[in-house]
């Protein structure tokens, strides 16, 4: 299986399969206009500055599992508010990590370009809002409420026609 | 990547806002919060004054939102410049001015035709368009519509809410009302909309409404609704209301046989409920621009002031939301749900066919302390002296009651578990006049019974008929589906052992 060298943010050498890396629309556009087809000990390793190796790792192992998928669909506003499609188990238990890790992942799926795992580690941050309570979310993502309680109450009326039925 | 909601691109390591406790891109932050759920979106707002402003610069999201409202073109207000947040939505939803903006969805003239009123025959209907937003189910609270009369331009707008009933969305709008209201305000509010008016308009304004086609009193009409779509609606029928209260809720039923020619509004206003008949033929598209008028309602039932529905109402100041409708058996009718109240309308779909008649009998069930959730059954007797009896059996989770249909009184209220048989009503006992209903409660026969079945208020008693009685029981199940087989020695066993 031929691979390629990434050099990560944190100066560490990743090897990754080729066909795996191409997930990556960024990877792919490089391994393109560079030639790059597998492994060469004299060749350099591709530098990618915002990725550490932990978080490129997991990216590799997502598009590893995902290999087979079809492309995801554009982004469409008028379907936002539709009823949101659950995660996957294997991507829930996938994305079961800590926060710092997640968001991690989750700036590498975006500078890497892989849409397919980006949508997925964003639905597993917003799963973590959905249906919770303000305190409940502000627990969670360790929020610190900064409004006077003057201030909330305004917020709230202004949009309490929301939290009817 | 899609575009990005929040404007002004700049360097990554500017954009970061840290909404999580973490360093990622606004953009990403952004692309977050729009896959969650509106609710949940709005809820973020209450977080921290960091996340309300994520959140109101959600500018993609809530253009969408806007245009689902009905709004035409909401990202491309000019005049301001202003982009659209949620503040601006917000305002915009709230606000007066809101249809007279340049956000306003284009308006469709749709010119109904004069109908001439059953009260006042000469009268001519003025009511020229009425443009709707309407919304999907879980935004059906906040509709906007617009009154306009030929005469007199000034619009109205109100948020309310809408009901899907079993004849399709309906809002009902008070005509009288909102023309007397829009008229007593045109002059503290003409300087904001002479700046959207043409000067033919405001000329117009300064005319007295015609307000000849309608009668005097407080009317209401019921317009029809289309889903996720803006444009010009019709009244459906316009209905007189006996006091000058708002509409809180609205069910629409039409008989499902091809003999009953009446479709039922059932109103609930914050201190009566009131039954309206209109002809089937009135919802026929086709008639839209026709409306009927109603003289009054066929059944009105008052609500306690103090009851528990009403202060829902004062507190939530809005419709309850859609009823809930059950069909009851051959020969009763429906029975609509209102919260936590039962209103029932009776008289057998036989009688309402051949007299042509609305209903007789409209008997609102107000001591249900939870939602009703099965209508056991109803069952006419006929009582000694010679009038028909008829009983209705309902059940929550908290209590069974027993009323006596006919005369508006409960009969009988239970704690506890569910019943699980149905009723059974006899007269046939050599103790006349005896009026007995029997059913199974769990592994229990139970037994009530009045000897005064004239009487609204009349006594009823309970017997437990336990261990003894337990081969009975199935014993009953098996023969007593229909009062005739129960004997006289078996109700004398059943009272004795009281």
């Amino acid at each position: 299986m031929p691979g390629i060298k990434l050099l990560t943010v944190d100066n560490e050498i990743v090897e990754v399969d080729a066909d795996t890396a191409k997930q990556s629309l960024l990877l792919r556009s490089m391994l393109h206009d560079l030639g790059v087809t597998e492994i060469d000990d004299d060749e350099e390793a591709i530098s990618l500055p915002h990725v550490t190796a932990a978080a490129l790792r997991k990216a590799m192992a997502w598009c590893a599992h995902h290999k087979d998928d079809p492309p995801p669909p554009e982004d469409d506003e008028n379907a936002r508010d539709l009823q949101p499609q659950q995660l996957s188990s294997w991507d829930a238990e996938f994305l079961r990590m800590d926060q710092s890790a997640l968001f991690e992942l989750i700036q590498a799926a975006n500078y890497l370009d892989i849409r397919g795992l980006l949508d997925t580690a964003c639905k597993a941050v917003a799963d973590a809002i959905r249906g919770r309570s303000p305190e409940e979310i502000r627990k969670a993502f360790n929020i610190r409420c900064d409004f006077t309680p003057q201030e909330e109450e305004q917020v709230r009326r202004e949009t309490e026609w929301c939290e009817e039925k | 990547m899609p575009e990005a909601d929040v404007e002004d691109p700049e360097p990554v390591q500017q954009q970061q806002t840290k909404l999580f406790n973490q360093s990622i891109p606004e953009e990403l932050e952004a692309r977050i919060l729009n896959l969650l759920d509106l609710k949940s979106l709005i809820r973020c707002r209450l977080l921290s004054q960091k996340w309300k402003s994520s959140v109101d610069r959600l500018y993609g999201r809530w253009g969408a939102v806007a245009r689902v409202m009905g709004f035409a073109n909401p990202e491309s207000d000019s005049e301001s410049g202003e982009r659209l947040g949620l503040p601006k939505l917000l305002k915009m939803l709230h606000g007066d001015w809101w249809f007279q903006c340049s956000l306003c969805p284009v308006e469709a003239e749709a010119d109904i035709n004069p109908c001439f009123c059953s009260t006042t025959s000469s009268k001519k209907l003025c009511l020229q368009f009425l443009l709707v937003t309407a919304f999907d189910r879980r935004n059906s609270y906040l509709h906007k519509w617009r009154l306009r009369l030929p005469e007199y331009p000034v619009t109205w707008t109100q948020v309310g809410k809408a009901s899907e009933t079993q004849i399709g969305w309906l809002v009902c709008v008070a005509v009288s009302d909102r023309v007397s209201a829009t008229e007593d305000s045109s002059s503290s509010s003409s300087t904001r909309e002479s700046t959207h008016h043409s000067p033919n308009e405001n000329e117009a304004k300064n005319k007295k409404p015609d307000r000849t086609w309608l009668p005097p009193g407080n009317w209401v009409a019921i317009v029809p609704l289309e889903k996720r779509r803006s444009g010009p609606a019709v009244p459906l029928c316009l209905l007189p209301l006996p006091s000058k209260e708002a509409i809180v809720g609205l069910e629409a039923y039409k008989c499902d046989t091809s003999s009953c020619d009446l479709v039922h509004l059932l109103i609930l206003t914050e201190t009566f409920v009131l039954l309206y008949s209109l002809p089937i033929e009135a919802i026929k598209a086709d008639q839209f621009e026709n409306p009927v008028f109603l003289n009054g309602p066929d059944s009105t039932v008052g609500i306690n002031n103090g009851s528990q529905l009403s202060r829902q109402n004062r507190s939530a100041q809005s419709i309850i939301g859609a009823f809930g409708m059950y069909e009851v058996t051959k020969t009763s009718n429906f029975v609509p749900a209102v919260d936590r109240y039962f209103a029932v309308l009776g008289g057998s779909k036989e009688s309402w066919q051949s007299d042509d008649t609305v209903p007789r009998c409209f008997t609102f069930i107000s001591l249900m302390r939870s939602r009703c959730q099965t209508l056991e059954q109803m069952s006419q007797v006929q009582l000694g002296n010679g009038q028909i009896g008829e009983f209705l059996l309902t059940s929550t989770t908290e209590k069974a009651v027993i009323t006596d249909f006919r005369r508006n009184g409960i009969i009988a209220n239970y704690g506890g578990q569910w019943l699980d048989k149905g009723l059974t009503v006899t007269d046939k006992s050599e103790l006349q006049p005896l009026l007995a209903i029997i059913w199974k409660y769990g592994f229990d026969l139970m037994i009530s019974w009045t000897t005064s079945p004239q009487k609204q208020t009349s006594l009823c008693s309970v017997a437990r008929v336990v261990s003894d009685l337990r081969d009975n029981c199935r014993g009953f199940k098996k023969i007593s589906p229909n009062h005739d087989f129960i004997s006289r020695s078996l109700l004398a066993t059943l009272l004795n052992d009281v």
